[in-house]
């Protein structure tokens, strides 16, 4: 079946890959005729047979996932009526429907299996999926099952539902579309005018055919109407606003022309003295809603405002008279008792009581090596377990702790203004229109040409109206925000083009936007390793859960081979017999050797060290070459890297390490002061330096992922192409001002006319859509040019 | 001629009960997710626990039993 699905399949060249994973694997578990990698996906695999779901795998081949280990009680607030009453969409006697985010879903086959839920749990009554938004909407019989059962029954499929802060926030998001409908009400009222007004095209009399003239004509006064009060509604509201905080936009000659156009008809019309421009007014207005849908071209999966509430889990777990309760985070106090399993975030500032601490503050901090702490040593939020279970006690209340202050910071309110030429515009053509209008009124009424000078003011604001200038603008920067999501850089609002041609200061942050969040090369620096050697090794770091022996694990290769004599001396090393040899693996200074570093020693002869390095991302150096913008980088990390630093950044770099997120902020500030900053970061720990920034870029190896607030997401296999992607913003800008001219020609023309008292509702007709039409097709074409020329190189996928 | 002072609200009143069909029907969120149905309709319905191919299968075993 061939449909557009995401997935990557592996080649099953040599490894066998499992059934229902597709994972590749050296060893498999053969049970029910297929090979499955792990006894989750058998289980899986279990489930669904038994249900007479096997469908699922003839739609898409390998299509699961391996679910995650269900933690008992993982799901346990769900059972609390109120935080599932916050969750519900709706609910009614016996039923309920809860809509849930479910990142899994990827292909057709998920689609499939969500919708045929009730085969497998009789009591989900129905259940839809949203396949751009990953979303299940599901309705279940409440007395029969509870929410808590059915999130553990998508986690045991695989497909975890993503429960966070901000979805009990009571907040329904609302659907807007009224966008849609007042494109849809001007197309049919510009439609209709047009067949109406086609009599006096062709020359209809006034004098010999007056009922008929007048019948068309009233019908025409009718159908504006709603385009005027509905449809121009935004530009009505928006001029209004304009002039109350006396700024411009071009909102505002745009308003001038509508009334000078609506008007003027109701007047020509009544007055049986015309047949009115309604429709021009009826075409303008659909035209510019029409740019308007270009521009406003969102990405609804996308979320760019995230702030520390969808970074923590909803629930956590109280211990008290030593049993384990779980509660909504909101609900937490200080003194409580909170156990903290391994991989799970420490949802609030408290002091450790139980167990050993290795807390990983990569996403906090932008330090990449995990923290031990000792019993009474103070944690931080955000930080995240890595060692097996602990207890700590809360200092701070989850919403007043270290990492939410950064929150209450002024960069967090009010919006950024991006457009400057918008601004610029409006206030030229409001001035230019007004002179111009009076000037002419004034000149005809002087001269006592015969035309009313009224009549010439408002022909002047007709023809005047920038509509094809208003148009220019969002249709290029629509089509441009098209090509750049393609490029992999997503922007939240196209506006923020603008304000990218002009950046002069680009900042990095260092840990997950330079280099890779999770994987750091490791170097043996030494004697060369055997195949043996690696085995023994590999055998006995199997047996030790720290981070670094993990990651020395997964970097050799070899069979796993039982282990005697194991022991782990704390902040030393470890050692074990492997195959009659002894191993030790540890501090250099605990084998007996000078040097620091993690060393490794068979049968007592030291072979060499592992050297653990960041690793940065591909085509960095290309890129940054290319780069004419003054560059920086803010790490929260040590300067241990800088070195490798100055060699990628070819020495034309300002580097500052062991920033604290307050530092970073303040840092942008000052360099926005002088020069417009773009900030490129990953973590919670620049939240505050994005925002602050003119454009914040978040760098985002999974764009569903968490990432913080920001103006744009950049997916990180494209943090290449930033030189492409800053030129291709900033010719897209040489486009709008080109543009821009061919609209101004149009002006001069259709004012010659006006000023001299000539301009007939059909010349406004066909000079109206003509110029829309024609920039239309300027921007349409100019960017796909541009495309072409800017990502030569298969950037764009 | 008069005919057409008739016809034309007639018209009028018929395209403007597409529009408002069309905006009923875009305030109800028919339009709002334009990707799953598209790949909805790929999959089979009625009986939904076997696809085409494997009840093809069964009927061939069927026929062999007999």
């Amino acid at each position: 079946m061939e449909t557009t699905i995401s997935k990557q399949h592996f080649a099953t060249n040599e490894a066998i890959s499992c059934h229902h994973c597709g994972e590749k694997c050296e060893e498999t578990i053969n049970s029910f005729g297929f090979d499955f990698c792990c006894q989750g996906c058998v289980t899986v695999f279990d489930i669904l047979s038994s249900n007479g779901l096997e469908n699922y795998y003839k739609l898409e081949k390998s299509p699961g996932l391996t679910p995650t280990n269900l933690n008992n009680g993982k799901f346990a607030f769900l059972t609390d009526a109120e935080t599932a009453q916050k969750l519900y969409c709706f609910e009614s006697g016996n039923k309920a429907q809860v809509e849930l985010n479910i990142p899994a879903i990827h292909c057709i086959s998920c689609i499939w299996l969500l919708e045929n839920l009730s085969k497998i749990n009789p009591a989900v009554i129905r259940s839809e999926v949203n396949f751009g938004k990953k979303t299940a909407r599901i309705l279940f019989n409440s007395e029969e099952t509870n929410l808590q059962k059915v999130a553990e029954l998508l986690t045991s499929l695989g497909y975890e539902p993503d429960f966070n802060l901000a979805d009990t926030d009571g907040k329904k998001k609302k659907v807007d579309r009224s966008l849609i409908s007042k494109i849809a009400v001007a197309g049919f009222c510009f439609g209709n005018i047009m067949l109406f007004s086609f009599p006096h095209y062709l020359g209809l009399d006034l004098n010999t055919n007056a009922t008929t003239a007048k019948f068309f004509s009233i019908l025409n006064l009718v159908l504006g109407i709603p385009v005027f009060f509905y449809c121009g509604l935004d530009y009505i509201k928006s001029a209004f606003n304009l002039v109350k905080n006396k700024t411009y936009s071009l909102d505002l000659p745009i308003f001038l022309g509508m009334i000078a156009l609506f008007f003027q008809s109701y007047y020509e019309i009544l007055t049986a003295t015309g047949a009115g421009y309604m429709d021009s007014l009826a075409g303008l207005m659909f035209f510019l809603l029409l740019g308007r849908f270009f521009q406003q071209k969102t990405y609804n999966r996308l979320s760019f405002e995230r702030d520390y509430k969808s970074f923590f889990p909803l629930w956590t777990t109280v211990v008290q008279d030593n049993q384990e309760l779980s509660k909504p985070l909101n609900k937490v106090e200080i003194g409580n008792l909170l156990k903290i399993r391994s991989s799970e975030l420490i949802p609030t500032d408290a002091i450790l009581k139980k167990g050993m601490a290795q807390v990983d503050y990569s996403f906090v901090t932008g330090e990449t090596d995990p923290q031990n702490v000792k019993i009474g040593e103070k944690l931080f939020a955000g930080g995240r377990q890595c060692g097996a279970s602990i207890e700590i006690e809360v200092t701070n209340k989850p919403d007043h702790s270290y990492l939410t202050q950064l929150w209450q910071n002024t960069a967090f309110e009010g919006n950024k203004n991006y457009s400057l030429l918008n601004i610029k515009a409006g206030l030229f053509f409001t001035v230019a229109i007004t002179l111009i209008a009076s000037s002419a009124a004034l000149a005809h009424y002087v001269l006592n040409t015969g035309h009313s000078a009224i009549q010439v003011f408002t022909s002047v604001a007709i023809v005047a109206c920038p509509c094809a200038l208003a148009l220019s603008a969002p249709l290029t920067l629509g089509f441009a925000t098209r090509v750049l999501s393609k490029a992999g850089l997503f922007l939240k609002d196209s506006a923020a083009i603008e304000q990218l041609s002009r950046i002069q200061n680009i900042v990095f942050d260092k840990t997950g936007t330079l280099s890779e969040a999770n994987s750091k090369s490791l170097n043996f620096i030494g004697k060369k390793l055997t195949t043996t050697e690696e085995s023994l090794i590999k055998s006995l770091v199997a047996q030790s859960g720290h981070p670094t022996s993990r990651q020395i694990h997964n970097s050799l290769a070899g069979a796993i081979k039982d282990v005697s004599d194991f022991k782990e001396i704390k902040a030393s090393g470890i050692t074990g017999t492997v195959e009659g040899h002894v191993v030790r693996l540890g501090k250099n200074s605990w084998l007996n050797q000078t040097s620091t570093g993690t060393g490794v020693e068979i049968d007592g002869i030291f072979l060499g060290q592992f050297e653990l390095k960041a690793s940065y991302r591909t085509g960095l150096q290309n890129m940054l070459a290319k780069l004419k913008q003054k560059l920086f980088i803010l790490s929260g990390d040590n300067d241990s890297e800088k070195q490798t630093l100055e060699s990628l950044f070819q020495e034309k770099i300002d580097m500052h390490f062991e920033q604290s997120p307050q530092d970073k902020l303040s840092f942008i500030n000052e360099l926005k002061a002088q020069k417009d900053t773009m900030m490129l970061g990953d973590g919670l720990n620049d939240a505050g330096a994005l925002q602050a920034a003119n454009i914040g870029v978040a760098v985002a190896d999974n764009i569903h992922a968490f990432f913080p607030a920001c103006d744009a997401i950049l997916k990180a296999q494209n943090l290449k192409n930033l030189d492409s992607l800053l030129s291709f913003t900033k010719h897209s800008m040489s486009l709008i001002k080109f543009c821009f001219l061919i609209s101004i020609l149009y002006n001069i023309v259709g004012l010659s006319f006006a000023v001299t008292g000539n301009l007939t509702p059909l010349l406004s007709a066909i000079l109206m859509p003509l110029s829309s039409l024609s920039i239309l097709i300027i921007s349409a074409t100019g960017v796909a040019i541009l495309k072409k020329l800017t990502f030569r190189n298969g950037e764009l996928k | 001629m008069s005919i057409i002072y008739p016809l034309a609200i007639l018209a009028i009143i018929l395209a403007g009960f597409f529009l408002v069909a069309f905006l009923f029907a875009l305030h109800s969120g028919q339009f709002d997710d334009t990707q799953t149905p598209a790949q909805r309709m790929l999959l089979d319905d009625g009986d939904q626990t076997q696809s085409p191919i494997s009840k093809k299968q069964n009927l061939n075993s069927n026929r062999r039993d007999k």
